[in-house]
């Protein structure tokens, strides 16, 4: 079947959406306690994330995120955490989609439609161990159950890492 | 093979943009995601393990899932030559290759000069045909295909890829003009135009009595009945006979209202689009449009390079010939800084139609020496009726009201020597200007 190109999105839009949750996540951030001099600099990441996704900036602000909701809160799982769980992940995918288009580039719809969906299965899932993880009673595991959960990561990951 | 010499055979292949590789994103999506879910399972902190376990999943699955296979896109090209108001499409064809999932493309785009714009597509795409359309006229880059595909979340892709030009030549647009009686060859036979002698044309020349070698069919029956002397009296009808008309094209300077443009190069355009010379090709290639309906012969002569001539000749093809090197004229132009109008591009007795902004003294002695040899010239003036003067610059509106003045004097000039002048851009006709000139 022949497709008629249409017109399609400016692809600006896909920037102006990574700027949009990288404010989203400063504002998350700001609520959970994060001095002003950090809002700043989370700021200055989420404009290069803007200006260039496919940089390591999101990586930058993704790490930076996660540690900076890790240790401002002594609750064990928040609100704000739960929030920037789907927010990080779907800058990561947007930025993803984003560093390979140049800025002028025109979007059609029906190509977000499979990375979509995966996003969404990803995140029930998440939601998932969310709730398994303030389900579970809070306090230390046996050590021999932590090294068992390092060496199935390390294994997930020797497997998943391209042989190149 | 060594590692360097596989290094050097991709380099000479075509470097990994022919193969799929990985991007930043893989990095992030494993290296991130083990990372925070290591530490977070070392540090207790459940934050860590879950913002990094989504990175995680999608790296892993897009490595699973990576796209394999040698991507292809097949471009139909479009028709070499068109006409501005066609509307075609150029027809890409696409193979993705396995598990590919997004693909990044250009083909061109309504509203954007040249290849157009990258478009973001589903790889399940196989064929896609987008909209060709360009109002401006000449040669141009419309179509490269360059593209990219990508695995899931772009995580791996193939490419980019730069895709072959594919240039198309736009024909200038043709207007309805009314034309007048142009002076017939004197070889001329047959065509729209009275001749001096007499023929089997439809207009009356005399009636006469009848003379030994007169057809019968020319007797006209009711003078010869009236007639009180019985002789027998034929109706003599002027012979037709066809024209010549040489389109003398000026494409040393082109010119646009604004002044302070008049110094600077446009970037990928050789016309500027309302300009001087621009208006010169629309006259020209009207004006043979409508002579060539008529049965005449239209020929070419580009002032500035005289090799890209065309003798006149009559019919379609010759007017789609005309429009072609017109086309090819408007690309070579400003070259040389002198007019060039030599005896040999002009047959004896043609019209010449010398279109120009006539900017200096040289045009006019061309226009003023060809008038002199014997032809009918008529000065068709392109310069755009409404200069503006550069306001960066102090000296910019003694400049324009020099400018004009100079103008006015070569048209006077022209006037003065036997040229028939006119103004395009006040609407002047030359039918009106032709039938003037004939009184």
């Amino acid at each position: 079947m022949t497709l008629e190109l249409r017109p399609g999105l400016p692809g600006w839009w896909l920037r102006a959406a990574i700027g949009l949750l990288g404010a989203l996540v400063i504002v998350v951030l700001a609520v959970q306690g994060l001095g002003f001099s950090m809002v700043i600099v989370f700021g200055v990441v989420v404009a290069v994330t803007v200006a260039l996704p496919s940089s390591p900036a999101m990586t930058v602000l993704i790490g930076g995120a996660a540690i900076a909701t890790a240790f401002m809160d002594g609750v064990d799982v928040s609100v704000e955490a739960v929030l920037l769980i789907p927010l990080l992940h779907l800058g990561h995918v947007l930025s993803a989609i984003a560093g390979v288009l140049p800025l002028d580039s025109r979007l059609h719809l029906s190509a977000f439609r499979r990375p979509l969906r995966r996003y969404l299965l990803i995140q029930v899932a998440m939601l998932a161990l969310v709730a398994v993880a303030v389900l579970l009673p809070a306090g230390r595991v046996d050590p021999i159950i932590e090294v068992a959960g390092l060496l199935a990561a390390a294994g997930v990951a020797l497997v998943a890492l391209p042989r190149s | 093979m060594s590692t360097r010499a596989e290094r050097v055979r991709t380099a000479l292949l075509g470097g990994r943009n022919e193969t799929w590789h990985s991007t930043e994103t893989v990095r992030r999506a494993l290296l991130l995601g083990v990372g925070l879910v290591v530490v977070g399972v070392i540090m207790h902190k459940v934050e860590l393990v879950l913002v990094g376990a989504p990175l995680l999943i999608s790296g892993v699955l897009a490595v699973l899932a990576a796209p394999s296979g040698s991507p292809a896109v097949k471009v139909t090209p479009p028709p070499r030559t068109a006409e501005s108001t066609d509307t075609t499409s150029v027809i890409v064809e696409i193979e993705p290759g396995e598990n590919a999932e997004l693909l990044a493309i250009r083909l061109p785009t309504k509203g954007v000069g040249g290849p157009g714009r990258v478009h973001l597509l589903p790889a399940s795409v196989r064929r896609v045909s987008a909209p060709l359309r360009r109002s401006a006229w000449g040669v141009g880059v419309d179509v490269r295909v360059d593209h990219l595909l990508t695995g899931p979340d772009a995580m791996l892709v193939h490419g980019p890829m730069v895709g072959n030009d594919m240039s198309r030549t736009v024909l200038p647009p043709l207007d309805k003009l009314p034309v007048g009686p142009l002076p017939p060859r004197p070889a001329g036979l047959v065509g729209a135009h009275r001749s001096r002698r007499p023929g089997d044309g439809v207009e009356l020349r005399d009636i006469r009595p009848f003379q030994p070698g007169d057809r019968l069919r020319g007797i006209d029956w009711r003078v010869s009945l009236r007639s009180d002397n019985g002789e027998l009296y034929v109706r003599e009808r002027h012979a037709t006979a066809d024209a010549d008309i040489v389109l003398a094209l000026d494409t040393r300077s082109d010119v646009v209202p604004d002044m302070s443009e008049w110094a600077t190069s446009l970037l990928g355009a050789t016309v500027r689009p309302g300009g001087s010379l621009d208006t010169s090709v629309r006259a020209a290639v009207s004006l043979a449009a409508s002579y060539l309906r008529l049965g005449d012969r239209v020929g070419l002569v580009d002032l500035g390079r005289p090799q890209l001539g065309l003798s006149p000749a009559v019919g379609r093809r010759q007017l789609l010939r005309l429009r072609n090197q017109i086309v090819v004229c408007a690309a070579n132009a400003g070259w040389s800084p002198s007019p060039v109008l030599a005896e040999r591009q002009v047959p004896p007795g043609a019209v010449v139609v010398v279109l120009s902004p006539f900017l200096d003294d040289a045009i006019v002695q061309t226009a003023v020496h060809a008038a002199r040899r014997g032809n009918r010239v008529l000065a068709v003036d392109v310069l755009p009726s409404r200069l503006i003067s550069d306001r960066s610059d102090r000296w910019g509106e003694v400049v324009r009201r020099m400018l004009l003045l100079e103008h006015g004097a070569r048209l006077t000039a022209l006037r003065d020597r036997g040229v028939a002048v006119m103004s395009w851009s006040e609407g002047g006709s030359v039918a009106d200007l032709l039938r003037r000139i004939r009184r």
